[in-house]
């Protein structure tokens, strides 16, 4: 069957069910109609959707790592203590990568090693292994709600076993796992496991139960931010298609407060208009900001600073939720210690700023850098549209083909990895290379402007060595050389 | 793989597989280097990730390459380039040339004894971290013959 970009029907999905659910003995145990209910016996309060809608409301910033570890014990110690001691508002289940490229006997015996051990083996919670009552002990330990967090090309059965044992949402997506977790899968074989999982989360939704689904589009390098936006709202779009009804939309700081606010609120405003275009304006959107990946200063005391940065930006964006990485993850997997830590210290920053009501929204450099960024994004999806003939999936497919969609560093073999980005003098990303991307001149002629501002105060061409020593800039105690 | 796709045949300088060896997924260092070999002229058949000694070797055949270049980021590129040079030979790639770069051992050695221990191993090119792409193309454009 051609994948397209149309709601599944509800025989289609119920077949494609009984084969998810036979991955893992554990899917015999999911009873979609007890968990509807079990849901709706959970407080409120413990529900993402309506957590991140009440902050919205309120117009605050809430707080929510990511994290997971194997053992059931141990990943309720961990999430008690984050609740507890990291004051946070809203938890995750990482998700471990065994689990997540789907095998599962592996996981088990990484978790049986675990228990025997009594020390972590895995690097994330294998909801599947743990079955539909081991995710339930952890969930009823809580006060807070909890996402399942982790892209990858198939979270079907973890989808099922997750939502019926309590989470209450899903942090990840088609696209940035097709481009940044996959090497030889096609695009469409990713899109049609998502639009199983978001079929699911309709399914719920349909039944009164609100579940929280996060898209983070793909992972930023250096990426000028239409990159990250355009796939972004095509995974809205398609989620949407299937039901899915409480959206957050992602948003990548990489430090050029301009560029970053420009980011959040672009964003947020076509992402709202394309959903309406495409008769989904029911659909809650809220907002999320976090810094990528990528290399982070190894001491204590220069990550708390940047830490703090990152926080002050999403703040200043007014994003519903806020994530943070940990003063320790350059060293290892962040410990419970760590996170609680540089979540205390990100909060510091919301109770100095939040009561201020600070508004530079309006700034002539963020307006400058939305009207740029919201002509690419629109150049990029008007194009995949049209080529998909009006499908969004074909006209996806086909954009990744052709360079229409691109990113710089993908894992995936199946892209086109022409386009490079490099900062410019204040740090904003800009095209170092355009490849494919369907821009006119006013755009290219943006971006040169802003590199050559860049060449002339150094006065030297921006070329590799500049790519790699932005990459290196951060950790190295400034955001441009 | 990608295709060779965007390049003037008549700009061509030589055939080239690149690609991470191992569990590594590293991946940022091998990009910019192809982005950059691409650029020279050179027709870059890339493996990306997770890629086998015999891989490799496959897709050299395939392509009749002139070069493979391996990227490692993980420390561990002495155990998973043994024998490399012999497989190589045995496969009929006698005069391919062979070059590796990255974070090639965990602990820090003196540079030398790296370089030598990979040269004993048949690579005709070993490089550090974070080198950059134009003395590895200055490099190749000479082994190669090219003016």
């Amino acid at each position: 069957m051609e994948v397209v970009n149309k709601k599944w029907p509800e025989d289609y999905f119920f077949r494609q069910r009984k084969s998810v659910l036979a991955m893992w003995p554990t899917g015999n145990d999911v009873d979609l109609a007890e968990a509807v209910e079990y849901h709706k016996k959970m407080p409120p309060s413990k529900n993402a959707a309506l957590k991140v809608l009440e902050a919205r409301e309120k117009s605050i910033s809430y707080f929510c790592p990511s994290s997971g570890t194997d053992t059931i014990d141990a990943h309720k110690e961990l999430l008690l203590y984050l609740q507890n001691v990291g004051k946070v508002d809203l938890l995750t289940s990482y998700i471990d990568s065994l689990t997540r490229n789907c095998r599962f006997e592996a996981a088990e015996q990484g978790l049986k090693k675990a228990l025997e051990n009594r020390k972590a083996v895995l690097n994330g919670f294998p909801m599947a292994v743990h079955g539909v009552k081991g995710n339930r002990e952890v969930m009823e330990a809580l006060d807070l709600p909890v996402l399942m967090f982790g892209p990858t090309p198939d979270v079907r059965l973890t989808h099922e076993i997750g939502l019926a044992g309590g989470h209450t949402g899903y942090s990840g997506g088609p696209l940035i796992s097709f481009w940044n977790y996959t090497k030889n899968v096609p695009v469409e074989a990713v899109i049609h496991n998502f639009q199983y999982t978001h079929r699911l989360l309709g399914y719920y939704e349909e039944k009164g139960v609100p579940i929280l689904y996060c898209v983070s589009g793909a992972m930023p390098a250096v990426s000028p931010p239409s990159l990250m936006i355009a796939p972004e709202i095509i995974e809205v779009l398609i989620a949407a298609e299937q039901g899915v009804k409480h959206i957050q939309l992602n948003n990548w700081l990489q430090g050029n407060i301009a560029q970053d606010i420009a980011y959040i609120l672009t964003f947020k405003k076509l992402a709202q208009e394309y959903l309406a275009r495409s008769g989904h304006g029911d659909v809650e959107t809220t907002t999320y900001s976090v810094s990528p990946t990528g290399r982070f200063p190894s001491e204590h005391e220069r990550v708390f600073a940047l830490i703090g940065y990152y926080t002050m930006i999403g703040l200043l964006g007014h994003v519903q939720v806020i994530g943070s990485r940990t003063i320790d993850e350059a060293h290892h997997i962040p410990t419970k210690e760590g996170t609680a830590l540089s979540f205390r210290c990100a909060r510091m920053m919301a109770g100095m700023l939040q009561a201020q009501g600070v508004n530079i929204l309006d700034n002539e450099a963020v307006k400058v850098e939305s009207r740029m960024m919201e002509k690419e994004v629109r150049a990029i999806l008007d194009r995949v549209i049209e080529i998909g003939e009006g499908d969004l999936v074909l006209g996806t497919k086909r954009a990744i083909e052709t360079g229409v969609l691109d990113q710089p560093y993908a894992t995936t073999q199946l892209v086109k990895g022409k386009v490079m980005g490099v900062k410019d003098s204040e740090g904003a990303a800009r095209f170092f290379d355009f490849g494919e991307l369907p821009f006119d001149k006013e755009i290219r002629d943006y971006h040169k402007e802003k590199i050559q501002e860049r060449e002339n105060r150094v006065g030297k061409k921006v070329g590799y060595e500049t790519i790699i020593n932005d990459m290196m800039a951060i950790s190295n105690g400034v955001i441009v050389n | 793989m990608n295709k060779p796709g965007g390049i003037n045949p008549s700009a061509r300088k030589g055939i080239l597989v690149t690609g991470v060896i191992g569990e590594d997924v590293h991946v940022t260092g091998i990009r910019i280097l192809e982005h950059a070999l691409r650029k020279a002229g050179f027709i870059v058949h890339s493996l990306g990730i997770h890629n086998s000694q015999e891989d490799f070797i496959n897709a050299a055949i395939e392509t009749n390459a002139d070069a493979i270049m391996i990227s490692s980021l993980a420390g561990h590129a002495q155990l998973l380039v043994e024998g490399f040079r012999d497989k190589c030979i045995e496969a009929g790639l006698e005069d391919i040339l062979l070059y590796i770069g990255g974070q090639l051992v965990i602990h820090a050695e003196d540079w030398d004894n790296i370089e030598k221990s990979f040269k004993d191993l048949g690579f005709d090119r070993v490089y550090k971290p974070f080198v950059l792409p134009e003395p590895v193309i200055a490099d190749l454009e000479n082994d190669l013959g090219l003016p």
